[in-house]
């Protein structure tokens, strides 16, 4: 089980925590609580989806044990933001994320690098299903400013 | 708040709190408005490509695998010390041990009475001394519930890079 599914385990943690020690951790814990576990599944399931849940649980109870002061929020022009996503590498997207407070962070990796449904996504954070509608939101508008500052060259 | 209303001042400002109201509500709107925003197709196309899991991973897992036959040992360690501590109270309390503790400490001194020897005159110093007893009883404790966690939940385990 841990050498077919270790490098998918590993990745969704990585993906949520952005540190490879963290994500090593949240990996063994993983794999250690699944065995811990194992009478719980149920093999009708898939397994894959089954750990990567726990990674994901895993990686987000470190996040809220770590968590920090929210950082302000931006609210720059509509038109700026949009200048700026035209010309997005996918590197910048991914440098700008790391900047994120840590719960928009993981609601934003979940939702567009794990493709969880929104139902999904609260469910993991333990929010209100419309609370994560427009945190996402907020997210994506907090991150587009943090992009288009940088295109414009102010330091963020 | 009507759907078009709720988007346009969201698309203004994110923060409008009567259309984030609406917005909690509204699926429509959230799809409509993650649709139409480039951020959104941007973000899922930086999805970061997968990298290999670090080397030793399996055997950290397992090392760190709750083991029976420890967990069997500790909790035996356990009760003992506690069946331990429960004769030695009773001691203290009727001011001499029970028939059957006596018996058992009489046989098995007779047994072994050079190496139990030290045990029983530490035991007749403790008695005499409540206070030491007891905090020799919390330490002896305290150090099989230590032994308790490491074997139930090892350390996490690392290897140097």
């Amino acid at each position: 089980m841990i050498e077919s599914y270790r490098m998918d385990v590993y990745n969704a943690s990585l993906r949520i925590l952005g540190n490879a020690a963290d994500a090593e951790d949240v990996t063994q814990d993983t794999f250690v609580a699944a065995l811990q576990r194992i009478s719980t599944y149920d093999p009708a399931q898939a397994l894959g989806p089954w750990l990567r849940a726990i990674a994901r649980n895993r990686a987000i109870d470190l996040l809220r044990r770590r968590a920090r002061a929210p950082e302000p929020e931006l609210a720059p022009s509509q038109s700026a933001e949009a200048l700026a996503i035209e010309h997005l590498e996918a590197e910048r997207v991914r440098a700008a994320l790391a900047r994120l407070p840590d719960r928009d962070r993981a609601m934003i990796v979940l939702r567009y690098w794990e493709d969880l449904p929104v139902d999904a996504v609260a469910r993991t954070l333990g929010m209100r299903e419309g609370a994560v509608r427009v945190a996402l939101m907020r997210a994506r508008r907090t991150l587009g400013a943090m992009l288009a500052m940088e295109e414009s060259g102010v330091e963020v | 708040m009507r759907c078009d209303e709720a988007r346009r001042r969201l698309l203004a400002h994110a923060w409008d709190h009567e259309a984030s109201l609406h917005l909690e509500s509204c699926a429509d709107c959230f799809a409509a408005l993650e649709s139409g925003d480039p951020l959104a197709h941007a973000l899922r196309g930086a999805r970061p490509d997968e990298v290999p899991a670090p080397d030793g991973l399996a055997d950290a897992v397992l090392a760190r695998r709750p083991n029976r036959v420890a967990r069997l040992a500790a909790a035996t360690v356990l009760a003992l010390v506690l069946v331990g501590a429960g004769a030695g109270a009773l001691e203290l309390l009727a001011g001499a041990g029970p028939a059957w503790v006596t018996a058992v400490v009489s046989s098995l001194a007779a047994g072994t009475a050079g190496a139990l020897a030290p045990l029983v005159a530490v035991r007749d110093i403790m008695l005499g001394q409540p206070a030491a007893l007891t905090v020799f009883g919390a330490v002896t404790v305290a150090i099989c519930a230590v032994w308790l966690r490491l074997a139930l939940r090892p350390p996490v385990w690392r290897p140097a890079r």
